[in-house]
């Protein structure tokens, strides 16, 4: 008899460590790998996860320590989630236990086991099944209801929002009287065919349709590009439910929480007796281990969520939906800095399923693969509605008009006119505050943050300066702290301001702000946007929060300030987001009955950009930029990868990062390295910025120049400077 | 009456002032109109004074901005002579 062989455990932990750690773990087997453990590291206990099983270590089999525990109330990462989160950490050169603990729920990340979640649904009992509707009294409509909808099948937590406030009493009446238990498992329900009347599909709606779901067994990679109000949810809700009818799950990203409400209503209201979750950053703790544990455990048919959605584990997954993929939002900007949109393409190939990409201004990368032959191009050239045409969009010449308090006569003409109609308006101005900047006309002091190379933000009504960058935020001064002027003012315009010179010039209109600090708290942006939908509302000022998704049948006028800003910017992507962000909100015009129309408020009336905005022609915009970028030889035509460098000296990042052109040059390889520079926001909250840009003319170039040359820098690494890096960056500041 | 970002109260008015100065040994009417402002306590004591009240003003010129020339009276002290 020979002793079992000591099995040795390669756990990863949350250390920036690029490295696996060796464990003794006698008893693991294969199935075991991608479950959780608890293990002494250093002076701590920490949790990791089991990545591979080995017969035998590079340490000293003294020297092992033992894992101390294997959690087994989660389901263990499985293999495919295992390998995506590698080919991550691969790609966008970041230490692999961070990025696999990342990809658990907060809750799972802890020490302390996991208590078995509130039950989620719940059925009739055996005497439940025997109470007639006419044994509980007519007058309990609530009781009355519940039971009818129990008699159908069981019954989610998430759908008790059905019953009013009183729901969850009732619910917990019926358990208490023993005729209603609780599920343990999610019975699969079969799709039941839909009763109500669904929308008639356009026939480029329903060629999308028909061919995405003419092979869905295979991967294909699909853009959907479809103007403003041209149906693309429709296009979602029937590719769902031909994937649920073939018993399979489907991922749905959205790029912010502010846009889920309104897809998440409308896949609701299409699937309810199906189980759908919701993964973003809005849930608690417990709702989100909750909801990934639905889904990793195949009860959840439709999981619908924000970028970190995209490493949940789907045993059924077979079809994802990016929606708005050129959304920057895909892109996480610190830690692990991986664009979901691009890992969503690589699940949905390495599991063969088909992809589809939706936006009506998709990134120009995507729309270059899309010509490219990569993706497939479906266009929804039409809006649904039929009557509904694309808005007019018209430019109001500042420097004529000029306009008065930041708005312009016509463009107050206009809203006067929608007010009589009895229709709504939106004025879009992308920066929140009351205005800009605070400055002494005296002395000319402006109101920069102490910690950052930015500007302090006025917020009037709370008598606030704040910085939009590092939240600092301090009193108003009574008066200049250079010359003591008491008579300071705010210049520039933001959409306090605007909204308070709309309440003097329509006195008895009913005005809405929204902006991220009017919908600060939980459920505010839901309720507000409620208001515009019941109609309580003549006139919205709001930023990008209102810019896309969302759908309101009465708002016929958009009014666009501020515009010109970008056009101004160093950024090379600058121009496109201008485009799509400036083609969303004019989506939101007209999308109904009522004919839309829009007014641009700008200096450059003549500039190609807001001409092909007129025309609706995202088509030739992107040609266009494409052919800029090729000559200009930048992305897509390029790859790149930004080191990133801080400081509390500029000096010290700007060495650091001499001493890394240095030891890139020295590599030989066919990289272009450009100086280092000094960020366009130097200074963030106290910190000191600089960055570098390498470029290359292919991924893999790109790739083996990283592995090499991080690895360098790993070791030069000094407590001084903080750095990263940023693969496939999209945004430089 | 404004009131500035940080809410202080800000009144605007003008001056009129008539007196008789010695110039070059000649005695000469002056007639004219300050633009003038008051801030905090001083533009508050504004708030009991009409038009046409004959005041007496403790204060200072300043430039209305660093771009323009133009100067503007700020008070400082206001006393009350006369009702107009």
């Amino acid at each position: 008899m020979t002793a079992a062989k000591p099995i040795i455990a390669r756990i990863v932990l949350d250390v920036p460590l690029d490295s696996l750690f060796d464990y003794r773990a006698e008893g693991l087997a294969e199935d075991d790998i991608g479950r959780r453990v608890l293990v002494s590291f250093g002076r701590r206990r920490a949790v990791g996860v089991i990545v591979g099983l080995a017969d035998r270590s590079g340490v000293a089999e003294n020297k092992l320590k033992p894992v101390l525990h294997v959690f087994r109330d989660l389901p263990p990462l499985p293999a495919d989630i295992l390998h995506l989160l590698r080919f991550c950490a691969d790609y966008y050169q970041h230490p692999l236990g961070e990025v696999v603990l990342n990809a658990l729920p907060q809750r799972a990340r802890r020490s302390e086991a996991i208590a078995a979640p509130p039950p989620q649904c719940f059925l009739l009992s055996t005497g439940g099944r025997e109470i007639r509707l006419d044994d509980l009294p007519a007058r309990a409509s609530v009781q009355r209801r519940l039971l009818l909808r129990l008699q159908q099948g069981a019954l989610c937590r998430a759908d008790l929002a059905d019953f009013g406030s009183q729901g969850s009493k009732v619910l917990r009446d019926f358990i208490a009287r023993g005729w209603a238990e609780a599920a343990t498992m999610t019975p699969s329900v079969p799709l039941a065919p839909t009763t109500a009347a669904l929308p008639e599909l356009n026939p480029a709606q329903a060629e999308a349709v028909q061919r995405i779901l003419a092979e869905t067994d295979a991967f294909h990679p699909w853009l959907l590009h479809g103007i403003t109000g041209s149906g693309k949810t429709e296009v979602y809700l029937r590719l769902i439910e031909s994937i649920l009818a073939g018993n399979g799950q489907v991922l749905v990203l959205v790029p912010e929480i502010n846009l889920t409400p309104q897809l998440e209503e409308r896949i609701r209201r299409r699937f309810p007796r199906q189980n759908r979750v919701s993964l973003h950053s809005g849930l608690n703790e417990t709702e989100r281990l909750s909801h990934w544990q639905q889904a990793a455990e195949g009860r959840a048919d439709i999981v619908l969520g924000t970028r970190l959605a995209v490493f949940t584990p789907l045993p059924r997954l077979k079809l994802i939906i990016v929606d708005e993929e050129h959304d920057s939002s895909y892109k996480q900007q610190d830690g692990l800095r991986y664009s979901a949109r691009d890992v969503a393409v690589m699940r949905a190939r390495e599991r063969s399923i088909p992809i589809v990409l939706g936006s009506a201004t998709p990134a120009l990368e995507t729309w270059h693969n899309s010509q490219s032959g990569r993706y497939a191009l479906l266009e929804l050239p039409e809006r649904a509605a039929y009557q509904a045409a694309p808005p007019a969009v018209h430019l109001i010449d500042t420097r004529r008009a000029k306009p008065e308090q930041g708005l312009s006569a016509p463009l107050l003409r206009a809203i006067a006119e929608r007010l009589e109609r009895r229709e709504q308006s939106l004025v879009f101005i992308n920066r929140r505050g009351f205005s800009p900047v605070l400055m002494c006309n005296a002395c000319g002091w402006l109101s920069a943050c102490p910690r950052c190379s930015s500007k302090l933000v006025v917020h009037l009504r709370e008598r606030q300066l704040r910085c939009h960058h590092c939240g600092h935020e301090t009193h108003i001064p009574a008066s200049c702290p250079d010359c003591g002027n008491t008579d300071l003012s705010p210049v520039g315009h933001g959409t306090q301001r605007v909204e308070e010179v709309l309440a003097e010039h329509f006195p008895s209109a009913r005005i809405l702000r929204i902006d991220r600090d009017s919908t600060r708290r939980r459920h505010s942006l839901r309720a507000m946007l409620a208001q515009v939908h019941d109609d309580e509302v003549d006139i919205l000022v709001g930023t990008q929060l209102l810019a896309k998704g969302h759908d309101f049948p009465k708002l016929t006028l958009v009014g666009i300030l501020n515009a010109d800003g970008a056009l101004y910017s160093t950024d090379f992507r600058a121009s496109e987001r201008l485009f799509a962000q400036l083609l969303q909100v004019t989506g939101r015009a007209g999308r109904a009955a009522l004919p839309g129309e829009v007014l641009i408020q700008t200096d450059f009336p003549s500039h190609d950009l807001y001409l092909t905005l007129q025309r609706h022609d995202y088509n030739a915009f992107a040609d266009s930029l494409l052919a800029e970028r090729r000559q200009a030889d930048f992305p897509p035509f390029c790859f790149q990868a930004l080191l990133r460098a801080e400081a509390t000296q500029l000096s010290e990042a700007m060495a650091f990062l001499a001493k890394a052109v240095k030891a890139g040059l020295s590599l030989n390889r066919p990289v272009t390295l450009y100086d280092p520079v000094p960020a366009q926001m130097t200074r963030l909250a106290g910190r000191e910025r600089a960055q570098l840009l390498v470029q290359a003319d292919s991924r893999k170039t790109l790739h083996d120049f990283l592995q090499a040359w991080l690895a360098g820098l790993r070791e030069k690494a000094s407590q001084r400077v903080r750095w990263s890096i940023d693969v496939d960056p999209l945004d430089f500041y | 009456m404004r009131y500035t970002p940080a809410g202080l109260p800000v009144r605007h008015f003008s001056l009129s002032h008539d007196s008789e100065q010695i110039e070059a040994g000649f005695q000469r009417k002056i007639q004219c109109k300050v633009p003038a402002m008051a801030v905090a306590d001083a533009a508050q004591q504004m708030k009991e004074l009409a038009l046409g009240d004959m005041v007496r003003i403790d204060g200072f010129l300043a430039q209305k901005s660093r771009m323009g020339t133009q100067l503007v009276l700020h008070v400082k002290q206001i006393q009350l002579l006369e009702r107009g």
